[in-house]
């Protein structure tokens, strides 16, 4: 949770939208870097793989990664091996 | 209906009354009937519940916590070990402010392996967040268990209904259920709480050093204040039961000089008991705290101000001066012993009821003792 955030309900439980403001991306050691677009368009399920949801698709077709929120956990690379690199930062 | 029933039969009743969405459970003595005699209520098409039989009791309270926060009226049950195995979720599920009524039929904690009453389980789970209530007999498990899916939808938190193991899980007794039309009608739809289904909410939210503090004075603040809800929902179903709950039971507190606290089932020989040395003019009276999360200390305080009381405990806190009843009242009254009793289910009827009575009203007394130790086992 974050400061920014003014109200919580019972339990600490806050609205899905409001962990928005909780920003991942300072996390990361390692930063995925996509080496191939047109491979990524037949791969939309990596969207769901992602635990941050930080791979963004639009309209079906591959937009960019939001490095506010990846945190560099690698599990997109791993699966795309080929497609996707994990750089050092 | 007028019905010879035992406390495990009288939960499962109630519950198969109410048809909650879902239980989720593992079976543990003294409990076990519970569990058995619902899924037979399962099994036969007396409920629609979704019936989870999980692979342990962490696995069941888990199940339960992730109905609950999908908008689900949620009910288990468990015991000793299972609910000593439960306890990282059981804390999770009063954090996470999720509505479900959980029984327990008092064993105690091994080892050494024990089978019967003591309350070392549910104290494991006494600053967990959750209402704990103690019933002293099957009529009152009955009444506690409908009063109890009220209790919890109305305050956000769980609840626990506590009988004896084998004293009231098992012990058969003559009670009156209500009309499943009735029980309905007391109990209500379920409320709308804000659910995961519904809205699109984040549960089990990380709340560190920004926020922890605050989310856990509210928790703190909303147990202290829900004895009102308790206290409205117990009239509720006084009006049409005739039945009277409050925080607390008493015998003789006005004018009584000694006074003996005791929970649950034992409390019965101790108020005979009582009953019985007042026809002798002796001024004897006796209090059992019901609603023992949270706890009444105010109203305690003050119907035991000037009394010399003995609090007999059935737990025990190692290293303790006290056992965990008698850490609570230590500093009320104007003299103060414990007694610790019972542990392992170590018979605690009439006989010895008025043995321990006797003795402090005859002389003086160590301020903590256990009581009925056996002279002929070495240990
Ligand atoms: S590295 Fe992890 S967080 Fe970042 S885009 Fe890949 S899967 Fe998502």
């Amino acid at each position: 949770m974050v400061k920014e955030i003014k109200k919580v309900d019972l339990g600490a439980r806050i609205l899905a939208s409001e962990s928005e403001e909780y920003q991942t991306g300072s996390w990361r050691k390692e930063i995925p870097v996509v080496k191939d677009k047109e491979e990524m368009n037949k791969h939309v399920e990596i969207a769901l793989y992602c635990p941050e949801a930080a791979i963004v698709y639009v309209g079906g077709k591959y937009s960019h990664i939001d490095y506010k929120f990846c945190k560099g956990c690698g599990i997109c690379a791993n699966y795309l091996k080929k497609v996707i690199e994990m750089k050092r930062v | 209906m007028r019905a010879l029933i035992n406390g495990n039969y009288a939960v499962s009743y109630a519950m198969m009354q109410i048809n909650p969405d879902v239980c989720a459970s593992y079976p543990i003595t003294p409990q076990t009937q519970i569990i058995e005699t619902f899924s037979k209520y399962v099994a036969d098409g007396k409920v629609t519940t979704e019936n989870i039989l999980a692979e342990s009791e962490h696995s069941a309270m888990s199940a339960c916590i992730g109905a609950s926060a999908a908008g689900a009226r949620v009910f288990t049950a468990t015991a000793s070990q299972g609910l000593a195995y439960m306890i990282e979720v059981i804390y999770i599920a009063a954090g996470l402010r999720l509505p479900m009524t959980m029984v327990v039929g008092n064993r105690g904690i091994g080892a050494p392996l024990l089978l019967h009453c003591d309350y070392s389980d549910s104290f494991l789970a006494r600053d967990s967040g959750w209402i704990q209530i103690y019933c002293k007999d099957v009529q009152e498990v009955y009444d506690t268990t409908l009063m109890a899916v009220k209790i919890t939808e109305e305050t956000k938190i769980p609840v626990m209904v506590m009988m004896d193991g084998f004293y009231t899980t098992h012990g058969e007794q003559v009670i009156d259920t209500l009309s499943t039309k009735q029980a309905v009608n007391f109990v209500g739809k379920k409320p709308k709480w804000p659910n995961m289904l519904d809205s699109k909410i984040t549960f089990g939210n990380v709340s560190l050093t920004d926020s922890n503090i605050e989310v856990r004075e509210r928790q703190w603040r909303d147990l202290a204040n829900s004895s009102k809800s308790i206290l409205g929902i117990q009239k509720g179903f006084e009006k049409f039961s005739k039945r009277n709950y409050g925080l607390y039971e008493s015998y003789g507190l006005k004018d009584a000089n000694t006074v003996f606290v005791t929970m649950g089932s034992s409390y019965q020989a101790i108020e005979l008991t009582c009953q019985e040395l007042r026809k002798k003019g002796k001024k004897v009276g006796c209090l059992r705290p019901r609603v023992y999360r949270p706890f009444p200390y105010n109203e305690l305080r003050a119907e035991l101000k000037g009394k010399k009381i003995i609090v007999l405990d059935r737990a025990i806190s190692h290293g303790a001066e006290f056992g965990p009843m008698g850490l609570e009242f230590q500093g009320m009254g104007r003299e103060f012993y414990n007694v610790v009793y019972g542990i392992g289910g170590r018979d605690f009827g009439l006989e010895e009821a008025k043995d321990l009575v006797g003795k402090f009203l005859k002389g003086k007394q160590k301020k903590f003792q256990f009581y009925g130790l056996r002279k002929d086992l070495k240990n």
